[in-house]
């Protein structure tokens, strides 16, 4: 459905050049759930955007349905931005504070079409049932609603033009542990009924394991580790990998969170660290790992690690 | 008992109406002992370690009713310039969620971590940059001295809350109310602040009261849990005790709508509706409208009922 090869992205700053993804290749097989994890700074917010043509990559190339979407011209571009559509962590920011309900859903119908004010009404009405709100939430505005209900109504707009592909940007992080069970139990639904296919970006891996079917790792921009994601966390490959998973606090006062899988801190991508990004904090690293960057290999459970035998 | 807290109510006198932010609470936190009081937004946690410390919003908020004793010592009566020369900063300290907003991007962390230590007249001249400098090595910054000049931003997240952190724990204070501290960190930095506050909690015998809506986080650090919902305590219990018999429906709730590591695909067990407002909230068990066990005596306000030593829970059905 959605394929990305060697997609690269670099920020040219005051300070020098910021490597924000670094030849980043995975793809999304139609109507499944793929998770892109990893800590903040990684990249794959900027991955997100590149997906949604909300910045250019510098390198490589993302095709959806076998076509380049670069490539593009106007009226296939625009057809591609109503088969995709995004809904973001922030709920209270992404919905337009002065406009109702009813319109926030409406625009993205506008923006494509004009099939009438009857037909609009009628599709806001369904996507909010869809959503699980009433009709009458259309004549109120977001700050009648807890963040729950807007992040619902984030995704009415987002179902409004009936797309194909879904990018999640860590949609339920905003939202009380106990609303978030009723998001995602509503994302899950409305996947089954309409095909969907989506891309989810989260930092939570047990949100992660419990919601996808495929998941990729990101380290400094590059994947770490990729593969169907049962199998990435029963056994996990890359010793990034393997750190996240021991760092988790679990609620379970007898689990035992491990201090040592990652020590230090993230490099910073304007300066990455030579070879393979993660050795600095790797507990394993050996000599190799400080020049000669990994392949990512072994797929469908692939690793970008030079001890990892294939 | 560093901390003992009896029926503590803080108002918000609001426009719309009185807010009962914190109705009722009752907490104790010995030496040494890190009590966790867990919750989601608005269920009056952080106002409840904010009164603590009689930080209250300016002109709405009001302690109503209650007492709240550190080492015997009424702090509810206590004149405000009493408050802040020896409690807060000093007995009590509070480390937050963000280290952006608690930290000053104008002022040096050496500054800043200096400030309390001189205003509570803990070190002066030489031996205050020797105080600042070990504070920094305990919370482990490295190379603290030639770092005491470094701004905010000069730090890496990590860093900044351990700084952070550094300020909270210079004058040796004898609780630490901990709010959220690692919520805006990254899971592996996450375990090294986690880690560290189970180090400052060895090293100074301090009491904790970890503030969290993150019920992996409590269960990794508290030896006691409270849970709290729509302004009050709900359940409360030794740690294993609380994760494996929870008693109340919420709390029962609240552990089955997480979705675990190890977990297969499968459906979340959602709660259904949302939280009632705390402006003339319903009389009786504020969960009930949410409650799959609700029964017609929910009506009425549930007794606190005790389970077992240390074990307690509001509501009809264990009654």
């Amino acid at each position: 459905m959605l394929d990305l090869r060697g997609v690269t992205k670099h920020y040219r700053t005051r300070r020098g050049v910021v490597r924000a993804v670094e030849s980043v290749s995975f793809a999304v097989r139609p109507k499944t759930t793929m998770a892109l994890v990893g800590e903040s700074g990684c990249g794959k917010t900027t991955i997100a955007k590149m997906i949604l043509q909300l910045e250019k990559p510098t390198g490589g190339s993302i095709s959806f349905e076998g076509r380049d979407i670069a490539a593009l011209d106007a009226t296939a571009l625009k057809a591609y931005r109503r088969q995709v559509m995004a809904v973001f962590q922030d709920p209270y920011a992404s919905l337009n504070p002065r406009l109702r309900v009813g319109t926030i859903i409406a625009e993205p119908i506008l923006a494509h079409a004009n099939p009438g004010r009857a037909a609009v009404e009628r599709r806001v009405a369904e996507v909010l049932d869809v959503v699980g709100m009433p009709a009458g939430a259309a004549r109120l505005y977001p700050h009648e609603f807890s963040g729950g209900q807007r992040q619902r109504i984030a995704i009415a707009r987002a179902l409004a033009l009936r797309p194909r592909m879904m990018v999640l940007d860590e949609p339920v992080s905003a939202l009380d542990v106990s609303i978030r069970a009723q998001v995602l139990n509503l994302l899950a639904d409305i996947q089954q009924e309409f095909g969907l296919t989506y891309l989810i970006i989260a930092h939570d891996l047990a949100l992660v394991e419990h919601f996808s079917d495929d998941v990729a790792v990101i380290y400094l921009g590059r994947v770490a580790e990729a593969g169907p994601t049962g199998e990435v966390f029963a056994t996990p490959r890359h010793p990034y990998t393997q750190a996240l998973l021991a760092a988790v606090p679990q609620p379970d006062p007898d689990h035992v969170l491990s201090e040592t899988a990652a020590a230090g801190e993230i490099a910073s991508a304007l300066d990455p660290p030579a070879g393979c990004r993660f050795h600095p904090r790797c507990p394993l690293v050996v000599d190799r790992c400080r020049s000669e960057v990994p392949e990512l290999r072994g797929a469908p459970h692939a690793a970008s690690c030079h001890l990892v035998e294939v | 008992m560093v901390l003992a807290v009896e029926n503590l109510q803080m108002h918000l006198h609001l426009k719309r109406g009185v807010l009962r932010a914190v109705d009722g609470i009752s907490l104790a936190v010995g030496e040494g002992e890190t009590l966790g009081l867990v919750g989601e937004s608005g269920s009056g946690k952080t106002l409840t370690g904010l009164s603590l410390l009689r930080l209250l919003p300016k002109g709405s908020g009001r302690i109503v009713a209650g007492s709240i004793k550190l080492d015997g010592q009424e702090l509810t009566t206590m004149s405000e310039s009493a408050m802040a020369r020896d409690i807060r900063g000093r007995r009590i300290a509070m480390i937050m969620q963000d280290p952006m907003t608690s930290l000053n991007p104008v002022f040096s962390i050496g500054d800043q971590v200096r400030n309390p230590l001189r205003n509570h007249d803990i070190a002066r001249g030489a031996a205050l940059r020797s105080a600042v400098v070990d504070v920094l090595t305990r919370v482990r910054i490295p190379s603290p001295s030639q770092r005491l000049g470094d701004y905010p931003h000069q730090f890496s997240g990590g860093q900044r809350q351990r700084i952070v952190a550094a300020m909270a724990i210079g004058c040796t204070p004898r609780l630490l109310v901990a709010d959220e501290p690692t919520t805006a960190l990254d899971v592996t930095i996450q375990v090294q602040i986690i880690s560290l506050l189970r180090q400052i909690q060895s090293d100074t015998g301090a009491g904790i009261i970890l503030i969290t809506h993150d019920l992996g986080v409590a269960a990794s650090l508290c030896r006691r849990i409270a849970v709290m919902y729509a302004g009050q305590i709900i359940e409360t219990g030794p740690v294993r005790r609380i994760y494996r018999m929870p008693s109340h429906p919420y709390t029962q709730a609240l552990l089955a709508a997480i979705p675990r590591l190890g977990d297969k695909r499968t459906r979340l067990q959602a709660i259904a509706g949302q939280p009632p407002s705390l402006i003339d909230p319903p009389s009786g068990c504020r969960f009930a409208a949410r409650c799959p066990a609700r029964m017609d005596k929910c009506a009425e306000a549930p007794p606190m009922v005790t389970l077992a030593d240390g074990h307690s829970a509001a509501c009809w059905k264990l009654a």
